[in-house]
């Protein structure tokens, strides 16, 4: 059978590359929870094979069991870190899942999120113009800042405008900025959604409205340096846009925890208020794995006073992944939230009293996790954990 | 298979670990090795379901089943072998171990560690080293394979050199026999003997649990890396470096073929030289005296170090032999173990084989024993090519020949090799697992139609005159295209 988004992406060729070596079963958290070879990242491979080997003119229905392993995936690409051969796999899942949907397979959480982000602008299906409710508390400081011309603009992301419970993600994050007195510009209703939940299903052309408005706006207000809280809109301006756009944006697209590290170098962030305290940095898979940003979070994480970082054996490279990425948390919540857990307790092992990250969804994700199953633990965005110490 | 021994199957296990979803079968009806579905056809390869006991006692309450009905049954932990060990034959139901896989019990006083046969290496490895400990020696496959898979696989790896084969490292382990008996078998037994289980791939029974030696974390180690130009100056080298009086961990071989296919991978670059890489570990002084010796042998010889940083990274890569792959995009092999004195001429026919088959070639070579080298020849194919890719297979026949016909042994036997099986056990040994095979396995119902001869799905053996004949006439189809 024919399988043209593999050739889309340029990966048809890697279900043959695999060797069916298994170290991507080792690592994978969706193999370490459900254990059978179907949810394996090679398992997956090699069922592919076997449709393509059919021939180009043999049609046959696509097997249920392998629609749903597809989509019990977070896309933390740990596979592609222990490949024998390399293979892009984050390419084969985006292709995957972007053929089950051109056939419509997918499950109706995907299809949902989908015609949200496409006709909302963002993934509640919430009016666009309340993407500014975060800063019910802060008006004063937020809405004068939207539209602004400046060189930086901070792009909340639909995470964080839409969930009250980390509100104090975008809080900190303004406090920051303020704190360290940089002039920055938010797009407020005029953001729209990144398009990260369309990059994880492979919905590339779905994405190019969003982008092409985002981008335009952004030049529209002079922007020079993006910077954001959410790994998924970091990952989209970073790796996506480019490619869907044609080449590079013209702007300098920043995590925050990278903004802040440079912020301590230039010495413009002072810290007034020390605590001891002992924490663990989770690596978020689209931070690190799929962009390489291990340093600057730690760094900003041990410049703070009091602080002591203590690392979990699986760390930077090698980091499990909390299980919220991929839309996993949205198609399968408690297979999501096993893996969560998992993670949370090895936070906990380390002898940390909290665990800091660099994506909004790990933070939603682990503290709903540690809450559900009552581990105790602090669970921050680096953004919150940073401005404690102002 | 009858729906009602699925569904008592279904009552031991619990309906969340028994499948019998197409998918499931289809994945667990292979192992890593790209089989054309041409030759698959002689074999009942779909298992009827595959199940995920969770102890010993599980295990035993199966087979309680499986022999009563006469189902095959096929033990699996990771499936990262490629000689068909795990594949079914004559269909059956696949035990899969994925969820043995806990350490059972760690002494760090006695140096031991009891773990379930399903856990993989890598974990095992992760786990010890928390506590300052680690395994002896281990598959080139860690990071996927299991511990049951390489005590059940032969057990010739990294570490071997120094500590032995995988036997040497076993105290004791626990065996669930096919007809449903859970047997203690420790080094010191003498019915039956604990070595006749290792190494013959799930035909006696299926191990469970495993009594391993272990070390303390290595003190210190240390990476070397040279290059040696010719076959005989690399032969003599490695000879003289397996026989140092502190036994390197690990002395391996990756030959010129090797060495150039590695290059192209990074777009040129290195040297497509022989390249021996060397690890010392232990205490300090051990290491020490080790690396000393061998830059003192390095010099004797006139032979060139390597740069330092190649040789750490081929250390860190010492599990990822099969990177190449990507060059295919299929990748094949195949494995003898030869007398040490025989390396040269066994290299350069290999190198042969590239020459007679048009293929690219690179060779791993492990030495592990000061008599013994376990060759690994890798060579490139391609599996979307159906009827050249038939023949390329027939490539792994020719590198196990020249092996053999250099006073070598078969590392493995599975399906695909079952014509070796008196070579690589000898006479006497064979017909000590054959009687204990007829006394544990009387109605056949384990892992079934291969090892002993390999037998097609209507029952009937491929007899080794047979098997050479169509291996030969694929040789020959290769010349027609």
């Amino acid at each position: 059978m024919d399988i043209p988004e593999l050739k889309r992406l340029d990966v048809e060729i890697e279900p043959w590359v695999c060797t069916q070596c298994g170290n991507c079963r080792t690592v994978c958290p969706v193999f370490k929870q459900v254990g059978w070879e179907s949810a394996s990242p090679r398992g997956k491979l090699y069922y592919v094979k076997k449709l393509l080997e059919k021939g180009p003119s043999k049609q046959e229905p696509i097997d249920e069991e392998f629609v749903k392993r597809i989509f019990q995936c977070s896309l933390c690409v740990r596979c592609e870190e222990v490949c024998q051969t390399k293979i892009d796999m984050m390419k084969v899942w985006q292709a995957l899942r972007a053929e089950l949907g051109n056939r419509g397979l997918w499950p109706k959480e995907v299809q949902g999120t989908r015609d949200a982000v496409v006709s909302k602008y963002n993934l509640f299906s919430m009016p666009n113009e309340r993407r500014t409710v975060w800063a019910m508390m802060i008006k004063d400081r937020v809405l004068p800042r939207i539209n602004k011309v400046a060189e930086v603009a901070y792009f909340v992301g639909c995470v964080s405008a839409f969930t009250g419970r980390i509100s104090g993600i975008p809080e900190s994050t303004v406090s920051i900025l303020g704190s360290a007195g940089v002039d920055y510009t938010i797009l407020g209703p005029d953001e729209w959604c990144c398009g990260s939940p369309l990059f994880a299903v492979g919905a590339h052309a779905d994405a190019l409205a969003l982008a092409q408005h985002n981008v335009e706006k952004l030049h529209q207000l002079k922007v020079k340096k993006l910077i954001t809280n959410c790994a998924g809109c970091y990952r989209a301006f970073k790796k996506e846009y480019p490619k869907l756009l044609g080449g590079d944006i013209g702007i300098e697209v920043l995590h925050f925890s990278q903004f802040v590290s440079q912020l301590i170098d230039k010495g413009q962030l002072k810290f007034n208020r020390p605590k001891e305290v002992t924490i663990t940095y989770h690596d978020p898979c689209e931070i690190g794995r799929h962009c390489g940003i291990y340093d600057e979070p730690r760094h900003v994480l041990t410049s703070l006073p009091g602080v002591k970082l203590v690392e979990m054996p699986n760390n930077r490279n090698n980091s499990e992944c909390c299980g919220g990425g991929g839309l996993l948390k949205a198609t399968y919540p408690d297979l999501s939230q096993a893996i969560a857990a998992s993670r949370i307790n090895q936070a906990i092992h380390t002898g940390a009293t909290d665990i800091v990250s660099t994506c909004v969804a790990c933070r939603l994700q682990m503290s709903e996790a540690a809450r559900a199953k009552n581990l105790n633990i602090g669970v921050h965005d680096i953004a919150e954990f940073v401005a404690q110490f102002l | 298979m009858e729906n009602t021994i699925t569904k008592q199957l279904s009552e031991i296990v619990g309906e969340q670990d028994i499948s019998t979803s197409p998918l499931e079968r289809i994945l667990n009806s292979h192992d890593a090795a790209p089989v054309p579905s041409l030759l698959t056809l002689f074999f009942k390869t779909m298992p009827e379901a595959v199940i995920r006991p969770e102890s010993a006692d599980e295990v035993a309450r199966i087979f309680r089943l499986t022999s009563e009905s006469k189902t095959p049954v096929i033990p699996r932990g990771a499936g990262s072998w490629s000689l068909g060990g795990v594949t079914p034959v004559k269909s059956g139901v696949v035990l899969d171990l994925v969820k043995l896989n806990k350490i059972i019990n760690l002494s760090i006083d006695g140096l031991w560690v009891e773990v379930e046969a399903g856990i993989v290496w890598q974990d095992l490895i992760d786990q010890l080293l928390e506590k300052g400990l680690t395994v002896l020696s281990v598959p080139t496959s860690a990071p996927s394979s299991t511990v049951g898979g390489w005590v059940s696989t032969g057990g010739c790896g990294i570490g071997t050199l120094k500590y032995g084969r995988i036997g040497e490292q076993i105290e004791a382990i626990e065996v669930v026999t096919p007809q449903g008996d859970i047997l203690q078998v420790s080094k010191d037994s003498t019915d039956p003997k604990m070595e006749l289980f290792i190494g013959t791939e799930g035909q006696l029974g299926v191990i469970t649990k495993v009594k391993l030696k272990i070390r303390k974390k290595p003190e210190k180690s240390s990476v070397h890396g040279v290059w040696v130009a010719g076959d005989k100056e690399l032969a003599e080298f490695a000879s003289e470096v397996a026989r140092l009086k502190e036994i390197p961990y690990s002395l391996k071989i990756l030959d010129a073929g090797l060495m150039s296919l590695k290059s192209a991978l990074h777009n040129g670059g290195t040297e497509a030289k022989n390249f021996v890489l060397v690890e010392f570990e232990g205490s300090a002084d051990e290491v020490s005296r080790g690396a000393a010796s061998f830059n003192q042998i390095v010099k004797q010889r006139g032979l060139q170090a390597s740069d330092q940083k190649l040789a750490e990274e081929e250390w860190e890569e010492r599990y990822y032999a099969m990177r190449i792959g990507r060059l295919g995009p299929t990748l094949l092999g195949g494995e003898t173990i030869i007398p040490i004195e025989q390396l040269e001429p066994v290299l350069k026919e290999i190198k042969g084989l590239q020459k007679k088959y048009h293929t690219k070639m690179g060779t791993e070579a492990h030495v592990v024993s000061n008599g013994w080298v376990m060759i690994l020849a890798l060579y490139l194919a391609d599996e979307r090519k159906a009827i050249r890719f038939i023949t390329q297979l027939a490539i792994i026949r020719d590198i196990v020949h020249i092996g053999l016909s250099h006073g070598g042994k078969p590392y493995g036997i599975g399906l695909w090799d079952a014509v070796y099986v008196k070579r690589q056990f000898g006479k006497e040994r064979l017909n000590e697992i054959r009687s204990l095979k007829k006394k544990l396995d009387p109605a056949g119902i384990m892992n079934p139609g291969k090892f002993f001869m390999a037998e097609t799905r209507f029952g009937i053996p491929l007899h080794p005159i047979l098997y050479n004949m169509v291996m030969n006439v694929l040789s020959i189809a290769r010349r027609f295209q």
